[in-house]
């Protein structure tokens, strides 16, 4: 019996050296057909709130005030405003230019030199900055709408629920189950009309898909047209 | 590409079967409600569907890594990759498949009985899994095959086709193997028929002991094995609005062969005169004879079953019909035996086998009717439930004694019975079993919730089951009653005095105690219970349940029982995430007085022209023996399972359990005890990990008494006739007792990962231990039979038997790999490793050791120690 | 013999090493991650047709309220009809708001469930309700959870820690899932103990070849809280349930049944029969205990004896067979094969040597199961 099992071991051998010769073969061949080598799809589902050092990122930001205003408030409306905004969104953004999910022509290059602790304070003293004060936004308005209550006839979700009855981010209930990273949803009060529409324009032709959240918005901005997007931005850039 | 022709018309010849043009309703199915053929899977793959098993490394949820848990707190796994799909045709049907084949490889021994039990091992080709499904998405359409072969004997075919909501037809083939025995040595040649005769070199009554175990020890080694193929067909769907119906026929056939016996009288009381000679220890008697026989296995079992419901109510009724119908049949219904061994030392008398009624053919039917109606008060719900079935059988009977081994013209033994009178059907008093039990069940409950924390319910359950049999042992040639023990052996060997025959009027058999009758047990089943329970608050709830199970069996040692218990149960969330699920029940049981021998009716004292002995009848058995069906009985069980969330990627479940039950006899059973404990761990920190361990332990113990009679006071005193413990039949210095001990160990550990999306490694470990030990306490010598007095002494005798082991450890390991997207490789691999010791066959460890005595055995036994090895390389190509 | 595991071991870690060097390689760990990369927002055409649409189709989950439309008798109706939205008590106000507004967020969700049986079956078969229902006909409506996600009780929600009761959470599945299998549910120990259907199924993923379970096989799901009973089936002798032949559910209906414990018959004996036929007889001579209950003499979740019994032979029938003569005497280690006094009441199979036909005989001699 153990001279057959013997005889039968060069035959598993033989199997274990084609898998592994044959799993060899694909991966270059996988690699060589992507070139340029597509950027790691960003999983954030397991991100955890960040911490970092906001004085010394007040420190590295004058770079970044250039656009975005000293008090991160944007010199124009092309740039988002970044004061008050969520640390964790703000880092995981700056991870993303860096490692090429996300794709900007300013901004992958000023994030391609910041390590991850400048990353981290960066967004934090980002998030320390005082928000742009709240505007006079019409809650009648068909961005309002959308923006509370959705539109369930053309399957639109309303945008409070992940940001915020007053677009200043989620306060979920704690209950203990897997919950999504509440930390990286952006605070979206007062951003302007314009980027507002960059960003669920780049969310709805997929060419902000590379993370789990844009994964989210992706879903959620292929329901909205044009007009919901101006809309929107309407609305969130008054709000 | 080239197979899609041939599966798009495979597909329309499917759909054209069903067409269902009825969409109504929408149905769904029962599987839980029929018993049987739910699970198609084998030991290459126990839940039939490792090939789809693959995790999704993305998960579930772009809004959370970790899975959600069931309710009570089990964590879900991750979703699995959905194979790849092709549109088949232009139509909007999709399709996909797999076939996994491959070759597999068995080392070590794998002749070992438990190793094969029921996994039909080979060196052969094998075929994993072989899938295929199509599904149209605009109809909802589908079609579903998945088959394995392991070898002829254990494989699986499954086909699903249908329409979701609609319909649903099933076919299937599967052969289950079940190995019993492969350390087989029959003596007989025959095996598999229903005659067996004895190999040449013995001559019956002539060749001693020794000759025979010599041909014995050369005979060659067998398998015996029964397999279980079966095949059906079903459809259920919708019949109409709100109608849904079922119809099912299943047809099984088993085959093979399994351990038998064949009596031919004691062999162990004849143990005279004693040292030098036969009784010295280890020189066995001459008389009697047991034949371990083997037996043939060739049944078909047909069952046809039906269903029709109603999902919306007719009036508001609710209502649920089955049928079922079951004929079974058994191709080879009796056993001849030659029997090696002469019944007396001596030439060959005229008994010279023994036979056999194996299982008569019978058939089975059941009707139920179920409905259910919702009441205006208290949010509440009438369910009644009716149910009618009958089995029967109407075999023809054999003749008391077989013509090959008691020829007409000859006499049993010394006795002048002439086998004439008994070697043919005529000496029947009917020639057919004509036996029939007809059951009869009504359940009705009413269930309210008066409020959402408060539910309780009241049911009332009658089950009645009738024996309607009535056979007479009742010999018109002779007008005899009774019947001839063992094939007649007992009359060669006793003579006319227990020949086992009452006749009114003959000197010879005027006084003999015997059964004349069957007796037809047949019992009635009263159950009131009443129970509820109530939401404490949101993470308390309690339960009380009481029963009253009153049972009112005929021809049985009571005339009612009344079952009494009380349950109560606490399931509760306050334990922070976990769930904790309690229960304990109480149960009494008590009875009408405990009559030790009630079937006086069918015994022939009974019988006219019974002349009682000056002795008077034996003590059949003691007063006090309670059987622990009928005994009084008290009986606590406990059970918790806590289960609790750690984190977001592990659970711990933990389970306590035990019951005591004591059955307030001292002759019978005593008690009963089990206290066990299960830990087990689930840990999936991401979709392509997954660590599952467990542990469990379990003790057990079943204590009973006994008591042996004073045999000197048979046959000789008046005595005799006392049933009383502690009297001088059954004195307390024969009182012994026994009590099996059992202890149970099992640990598992599987672990699972995703190494990349194109290697997937299972490795798994099991270990089963259990450890059994039976004492035994006795009084005095008197506990053993008086042959052995002189034989054996207390030393010898001990207190309790070696103890019984088996040991398994498995460690098994498997490996997929993706080669490219569309072939991969398989390879399987399982090392077994085990002990086992049964003190049933201790000493029997050659073919030689199968005869001592007259006595002649076939099995072995499990062999004691193993190691095995299986290894299955495959290749798996899918769409 | 003894080499033999050795040549497992080395087999083993040969295949442990082939599975090190593939998780070491970072090339291949990178391709792992840009192939998930590359193949999702790319979703295959299959994935495409099977899931709920992203174009609108008449959302109007809630049409039943609706009285401009048409009553649903009068359309050609589809099996999936009868799954009405549900009524969520902890959110009474709540507006369902179609399938393609949860699906927006709940994209995975919506990818992964397509290959279930219940997506599956509203995306083919409701033309009234329309796929809009898959998601709330179970979960109730849902406008009040898009708002606020995390407010407890906002949908039904099936899992750990919700805020809905079993009761409700059952009350959805027995809408469409009423009666047949499920007639006695209500009062079943599996609802009394608060058990959800979701403690056993998962209508949201494909993980089982059927029954739409939350475990791989229905064995699994089972040994969930009965680990106790199917470690049993480890034993010397049991059915083939850890060799995948057997299911509990061959024998037990976990939704509720009016035999305890869960059988799917009116007795115990009418389940064993089932696949046990020719133990069914009846017999001319009946042995009382096995017709009573086959329980009387076996465990048939497992045993450490022969044949599933619960006590090794004799002791097992010295229980009640306390008859003069043979059957009260001790029997002893001496009475073993290999003993001073080898005994054919206790070797082999001991009583059933002779008692062979202990189940019931057909013969005229049977009636103590010698023939």
């Amino acid at each position: 019996m153990i001279r057959r099992f013997v005889a039968c071991l060069p035959m598993f051998l033989g199997a274990l050296v084609l898998a592994s010769a044959a799993a060899a073969q694909q991966a270059p061949a996988a690699a060589s057909s992507a070139a340029p080598k597509p950027p790691a799809f960003a999983d954030v589902r397991r991100q955890q709130p960040i911490s970092g050092d906001a004085k010394a990122g007040a420190g590295k930001a004058t770079v970044c005030g250039a656009c975005h205003g000293p008090q991160g408030i944007s010199i124009a409306p092309n740039f988002p405003n970044l004061a008050g905004q969520s640390a964790t969104y703000l880092y995981v953004q700056l991870k993303q230019f860096k490692q090429g999910q996300r794709n900007d022509p300013i901004m992958s290059g000023q994030a391609a030199t910041l390590s991850d602790a400048d990353m981290r304070d960066l967004a934090s003293y980002y998030a320390s900055l005082a928000p742009k004060p709240a505007g006079p936004a019409d809650e009648s308005s068909a961005g309002a709408r959308l923006y509370l209550a959705g539109d369930p006839a053309r399957g639109i979700p309303p945008c409070q629920g992940c940001h915020g009855v007053d677009a200043m981010g989620p306060r979920p209930e704690p209950d203990g189950k897997p919950s999504p990273p509440w930390a990286t949803f952006p605070h979206l009060r007062g951003q302007s009309s314009l980027y507002v529409g960059k960003a669920l324009g780049d969310f709805r032709s997929g060419a902000r898909a590379e993370s789990s959240n844009a994964r989210i918005m992706q879903g959620v901005a292929q329901t909205l047209g044009d007009d919901d997007i101006q809309a929107l931005g309407a609305y969130l850039s008054t709000r | 590409m080239l197979t899609r022709k041939p599966l798009s018309a495979c597909l329309a010849v499917l759909a054209g079967l069903a067409c269902a043009p009825v969409v109504w309703a929408q149905s769904d199915t029962s599987d839980t409600q029929r018993v049987g053929n739910m699970q198609f899977g084998n030991t290459l793959d126990p839940t039939g569907w490792a090939p789809f098993t693959t995790p999704d490394p993305m998960g579930m949820s772009y809004l959370h890594p970790d899975q959600l848990r069931t309710p009570t707190g089990a964590l879900y796994p991750y979703p699995a990759q959905a194979p790849d799909e092709a549109p088949l045709g232009k139509g909007d049907w999709t399709y996909s498949w797999l076939l996994q084949f491959g070759y597999i490889h068995t080392s070590g021994d794998r002749n070992a009985e438990f190793f094969q039990m029921y996994s039909d091992w080979r060196n052969a080709g094998a075929v994993g899994m072989l899938a295929f499904s199509a599904y149209n998405r605009k109809t909802g359409q589908y079609v579903e095959f998945r088959g394995s072969h392991v070898s002829d004997k254990d494989q699986y075919y499954r086909l699903r086709a249908g329409q979701y909501g609609s319909y649903r037809i099933e076919a299937f083939f599967r052969d289950i193997p079940h190995v019993l025995s492969t350390d087989a040595y029959p003596l007989w040649n025959g095996v598999g028929s229903t005659n067996l005769t004895l190999p040449p070199g013995i001559t019956p009554g002539v060749s001693s002991q020794a000759q025979i175990a010599a041909v014995e020890a050369q005979r060659p080694r067998r398998t015996l094995s029964v397999t279980r193929e079966s095949e059906g067909v079903s459809w259920e769907g919708a019949l109409g609005r709100d109608w849904i119906g079922y119809g099912g026929v299943t047809n099984e056939n088993r085959n093979g062969d399994r351990d038998w016996g064949g009596s031919m009288f004691f062999s162990y009381p004849f143990l005279s005169p004693g040292p030098g000679g036969i009784g010295t220890p280890s020189v066995p008697g001459v008389m009697g004879g047991q034949n371990e026989t083997v037996r043939p296995v060739d049944f078909t079992t047909t069952d046809i079953n039906l269903g029709l419901r109603n999902k919306a109510g007719a009036s508001g009724w609710l209502f649920n019909f089955t049928m079922t119908a079951s004929f079974f049949r058994d191709h080879k219904d009796y056993l001849d035996f030659t029997a090696p061994f002469g019944v007396l030392p001596g030439p060959a008398t005229s008994i010279t086998g023994g036979t056999f009624s194996l299982e008569p053919d019978n058939n089975y039917y059941n009707v139920r009717l179920e409905g259910s109606h919702a009441l205006k008060w208290w949010n509440g719900q009438f369910s009644a439930s009716a149910a009618y079935g009958s089995m029967r059988q109407n075999d023809t009977l054999q003749a008391p004694l077989n013509a090959m081994f008691c020829p007409s013209g000859q006499f049993i033994g010394t006795t002048g019975i002439p086998c004439s009178d008994w070697n043919t059907t005529a000496a029947l008093s009917q020639q057919n079993g004509d036996a029939r039990i007809d059951t009869g069940l009504v359940n009705l409950r009413l269930s309210f919730r008066p409020t959402a924390s408060f539910n309780w319910y009241a049911n009332v359950r009658w089950y009645g089951e009738n024996n309607m049999t009535r056979y007479t042992m009742y010999n018109p040639l002779t007008g005899q009653y009774g019947f001839l023990h063992e094939s007649g052996s007992q009359a060669v060997i006793i003579g006319n005095a227990e020949a086992g025959l009452f006749q009114a009027g003959n000197p010879l058999y005027e006084s003999y105690f015997t059964q004349f009758a069957n007796i037809p047990y047949s019992y009635n089943d009263r159950q009131g219970e009443l129970g509820g329970t109530y939401q404490l608050n949101n993470q308390n709830s309690l339960g009380l349940t009481y029963t009253l199970d009153h049972q009112t069996p005929q021809q049985r040692e009571r005339t009612y029982l009344n079952d009494q218990h009380i349950k109560l149960t606490w399931d509760s969330k306050s334990f922070g995430d976990s769930t904790l699920r309690f229960s304990y029940e109480y149960q009494k049981r008590t009875g009408g007085p405990y009559n030790a021998f009630p079937y006086m009716n069918w015994y022939s004292p009974s019988l006219p022209g019974y002349v009682q002995d000056a002795l008077g009848v034996v003590a059949y058995t003691v007063d006090q023996m309670y059987k622990y069906d009928m005994s009084n009985l008290k009986a606590t069980k406990l059970k918790a399972i806590l289960t609790t969330p750690l984190g977001n990627t592990a659970t711990l479940t933990t389970t306590v359990y035990g019951n005591r039950n004591h059955y307030g006899a001292d002759i019978g059973r005593q008690s009963v005890g089990t206290t066990g404990a299960d830990v087990s761990f689930d840990w999936t920190p991401s979709a392509t990990t997954t660590f599952n361990s467990y542990l469990s332990i379990e003790s057990s113990r079943i204590k009973q008494g006994n008591v042996a009679d004073n045999e000197a006071l048979i046959g000789t005193s008046p005595l005799q006739a006392d049933m009383e413990f502690g009297g001088p039949m059954y004195p307390y210095a024969n009182f012994w007792t026994a009590t099996d001990t059992e202890r149970d160990a099992n640990a598992g550990l599987t672990i699972s990962h995703v190494f990349t999306p194109r290697v997937k490694l299972d490795v798994g470990y099991n270990y089963t231990y259990s450890h059994g030990v039976n004492g035994y306490d006795y009084s005095s010598m008197g506990a053993i039979s008086p042959s052995y007095w002189n034989i054996l002494t207390t030393a010898d005798i001990g207190n309790s038997f070696p103890a019984n082991i088996y040991r398994l450890q498995t460690l098994s390991a498997n490996m997929n790999i993706a080669l490219t997207p569309r072939v991969g490789l398989r390879l399987y691999s399982q090392y077994e490793f085990g002990r086992f010791a049964d003190w049933h066959y201790t000493g029997f460890d050659s073919p030689g050791d199968l005869v001592i005595g007259n006595r002649v055995y076939t099995d072995l036994g499990p062999q004691t120690h193993w190691h095995a090895a299986v290894l299955g390389a495959f290749v798996t190509l899918k769409l | 013999m003894r080499a033999l595991p050795l040549w497992v071991a080395v087999v083993l870690s040969l295949w442990l090493a082939l599975g090190g060097l593939l998780l070491m390689a970072p090339g291949a760990q990178a391709q792992s991650s840009a192939s998930t990369s590359a193949g999702s927002p790319a979703l295959s055409q299959s994935d495409i047709a099977r899931m709920l649409p992203s174009t609108d189709m008449g959302a109007n989950a809630a049409r039943n309220a609706d009285p401009h439309l048409q009553p649903v008798g009068d359309n050609p109706a589809t099996p999936f009809d009868a799954a009405r939205v549900p009524d969520n008590p902890l959110a009474p106000q709540a507006q369902a708001v179609g399938a393609k507004t949860c699906i927006a967020c709940h994209a995975l969700e919506n990818l992964q469930a397509s290959h279930s049986l219940h997506v599956a079956s509203f995306r083919a078969g409701a033309a009234n309700t329309g796929p809009q229902a898959a998601c709330e006909a179970c979960h109730g409506p849902g406008s009040d959870h898009a708002k606020n996600p995390t407010a407890k009780g906002s949908i039904i929600a099936f899992t750990h820690g919700s805020a809905s009761t079993a009761e409700t959470q059952t009350t959805v599945c027995l809408g469409c899932h009423v009666g047949g299998a499920r007639q006695h549910w209500l009062g079943s120990v599996h609802e009394a103990r608060g058990l959800s259907c979701t403690d056993c199924h998962n209508p949201m993923v494909r993980n089982s070849p059927e029954g739409v379970l939350a475990k791989s096989s229905i064995n699994q799901v089972c040994a969930t809280c009965h680990q106790d009973i199917l470690v049993k089936f480890n034993r010397r002798s049991h059915m083939p349930l850890p060799e995948g032949q057997m299911a509990c559910t061959d024998c037990h209906n976990p939704h509720g049944s009016i035999t305890k414990p869960l059988l799917k018959t009116d007795t115990v004996n009418e389940t064993c029969y089932t696949c046990h036929a020719e133990k069914r007889g009846p017999f001319v001579f009946e042995h009382a205990p096995v017709r009573e209950s086959c329980l009387n003499c076996h465990d048939p979740h497992g045993s450490n004896q022969q044949t599933l019994l619960v006590l090794p032979l004799p002791m097992l029938c010295q229980q009640c067979h306390t008859m003069n003569r043979h059957p009260n005497d001790l029997q002893t280690r001496q009475s073993m094969r290999n003993g001073l006094v080898p005994d054919e009441r206790l070797m082999g199979r001991s009583c059933l040597t002779c008692h062979t036909n202990i189940h019931g005989s057909n013969n005229p001699n049977g009636s103590m199961f010698h023939q």
